[in-house]
């Protein structure tokens, strides 16, 4: 019997199921999740506010416990569901964070592995097209993308996460990646034949 | 050649923290925040509209019909006092007459309320309420009913300045402290001021007049609004494992219902309690309810609205109407046209889980009755 429960245990539903009547039990939920919402969120809104948001979306997820839907093993999705939301009232900031970004000088290529260099000075002359292709993106679609590009997000997990159909999320990242890939022309053409219009 | 999506990543790996975790103080704030305070004065729960962890994450249960007895002598400064205004409530309430409707009581009730003078309070004040609270809950270790439980709150008379409640508990006395709302800045869990950021707030004098209107259609439309805001979701059954069912949402009705029941509770203004009586008599769907005892065991005459599995009470004395408090106590779920969904699923609004089984018809979830309130100048002093 305790080798079933503790068994059971390990699932994050479970974690919540217990933390239902026992809310000390919620804690494993941030031992799990806090590094990944924590990068993700510092991506996205800077150094500055992102402890913020990363804690405020853990009491949210927290006080929303006894409405997360127990067959869903994972908690990642529902938890990158609670942290976009809790990002959404710091977009105008976000977006300012982006334009500032494409405006400034590009930074200096710094010494590592050579892999990472390289990856390094893509993403530099990359940079500044990218963040005025990012601020310029409606919030909306800009969640899609960015759960899928930084939050590694699959395309179900991102329907999940926020509420929407997945034929949405595809709507939205094709819009959003057609912006993407415009910005980027310039240097990288990397048109492909596979997308297709709106759904 | 390089995807976008994979250029969009790189850009990404170059924006993330050089460390992997938060910082520690991001974890002690998040386990502080999920402290789950032992008590709590439930009517306080949305001061101010900010989300407040007192509400959230409390499934309450009923578990038995409680006796509540309390020193009769406690009780007079509020039941007693003021005469019955006069007007037709004498003689409804006198024979053997039908009973008044809701529209009636309510409109007595304003009347008592309307005719009460103001007392004096400045802005740097406090308004002090005397009350008693009966609760029942449901935990890992089972259904506790606690209570009566005397509850003692300061609120800052203009809103700006932090107030205080003291619960009586078993072993000693609970103390939350209230963030005021000052220099337009409240922490954004008012309960607990350390571990949650500020926002920007309004001030929600408790006794003077402000944020509440003080008409009665200002002060519907004003409920509306927040029931609108904040939607509120209940589970109708709890499955096996202690999984819900499924939920509903509560009608705007019974939110704006449930939030003039707080206004009450928390703003003392005769012209706002007045209005907030008449304002009641507005929703659709509320109904009277005779001998129906308080918290502190004062039997009175009641307006009620049932929703959910729940029937929501506002008790009054039977022959002065002054306002005696409010109950909530199960009632039978009537699903009959309400939409259940299997999750809220909504970035906004709450939801109640039950754990354990739905209160039975009757049973008592929550009271609080008033006992007294008066203005003082500090928050702890007792006047």
């Amino acid at each position: 019997m305790a080798a079933v429960v503790k068994a059971a245990a390990d699932t994050d539903a479970a974690v919540i199921r217990a933390s239902l009547a026992d809310p000390d039990r919620f804690a494993p939920i941030y031992d799990r999740y806090a590094a990944m919402l924590y990068r993700y969120a510092y991506q996205r809104v800077g150094p500055e506010i992102a402890d913020d948001v990363v804690a405020e979306a853990f009491l949210a997820a927290f006080r929303g416990r006894a409405s997360y839907d127990l067959d869903r093993q994972d908690a990642r999705p529902w938890l990158f569901g609670i942290l976009t939301r809790e990002m959404a009232t710091h977009h105008r900031r976000e977006k300012a964070r982006y334009r500032a970004m494409s405006r400034s000088t590009q930074e200096t290529v710094q010494d590592g592995p050579a892999d990472q260099v390289a990856a390094r000075l893509v993403a530099d002359a990359a940079r500044g097209p990218l963040a005025a292709a990012l601020a310029g993106l409606a919030p909306g679609d800009r969640d899609v993308l960015l759960l899928v590009a930084w939050g590694q997000l699959s395309y179900d997990e991102v329907a999940d996460a926020l509420g929407i159909p997945q034929g949405t999320v595809g709507s939205r990242l094709n819009r959003a990646r057609r912006k993407v890939r415009k910005a980027l022309g310039d240097f990288d053409p990397t048109t492909t034949k596979e997308e297709n219009d709106e759904i | 050649m390089k995807s976008d999506l994979s250029i969009l990543e790189e850009f990404g790996a170059s924006l993330a923290p050089e460390r992997d975790h938060p910082p520690a103080e991001v974890r002690h704030r998040v386990m502080n925040g999920m402290r789950h305070p032992v008590r709590r004065p439930r009517l306080l729960s949305r001061l101010n509209g900010v989300r407040l962890a007192w509400r959230i994450g409390a499934p309450s249960v009923a578990a038995a019909a409680i006796a509540a007895a309390l020193v009769a002598g406690q009780m007079t400064d509020i039941a007693g006092g003021q005469p019955a205004p006069p007007g037709p409530g004498a003689k409804v309430e006198g024979g053997a007459a039908a009973l008044p409707d809701a529209g009636h009581v309510l409109l007595l009730a304003a009347q008592h309320a309307g005719a009460t003078p103001a007392m004096d309070a400045r802005s740097n004040q406090f308004l002090f309420i005397d009350s008693v609270e009966v609760e029942s809950k449901i935990d890992a270790r089972g259904t506790t009913v606690s209570g009566p439980l005397r509850t003692r709150t300061w609120l800052s008379v203009d809103g700006t300045r932090d107030g205080l409640v003291i619960q009586e508990a078993r072993r000693s006395p609970v103390r939350t402290h209230i963030d005021g709302c000052t220099n337009g800045r409240q922490a954004q869990t008012i309960d607990r001021p350390e571990t949650t950021p500020k926002v920007a707030c309004t001030p929600e004098p408790a006794y003077l007049p402000g944020r509440v209107p003080t008409d009665p259609a200002g002060l519907l439309a004003y409920a509306y609004k927040i029931a609108a805001a904040d939607p509120e979701w209940v589970s109708i059954s709890s499955g096996s494992g202690g999984k819900p069912t499924g939920f509903v949402r509560l009608s705007d009705d019974q939110r704006a219902f449930i939030e003039i029941a707080e206004i009450l509770y928390k703003n003392h203004l005769p012209a706002v309690q007045a209005a907030a009586f008449e304002a009641v008599g507005q929703i659709a769907g509320v109904q009277v309810r005779r001998n129906v005892a308080d918290a502190a065991g004062r039997v009175g005459v009641a307006v009620t609205r049932t929703e959910a599995g729940t029937r929501e009470e506002l008790v009054f004395d039977p022959t002065t109407y002054q306002y005696l408090g409010h109950n909530i106590i199960g009632a039978k779920l009537d699903l009959n046209g309400a939409q259940v969904v299997r999750s809220p699923n909504s970035s906004k609004g709450t939801a109640h889980f039950r754990l354990g089984p739905i209160p039975k018809p009757g049973e008592v979830i929550y009271k609080s009755a008033l006992l007294r309130i008066a203005i003082v100048n500090k928050a702890g002093q007792r006047p």
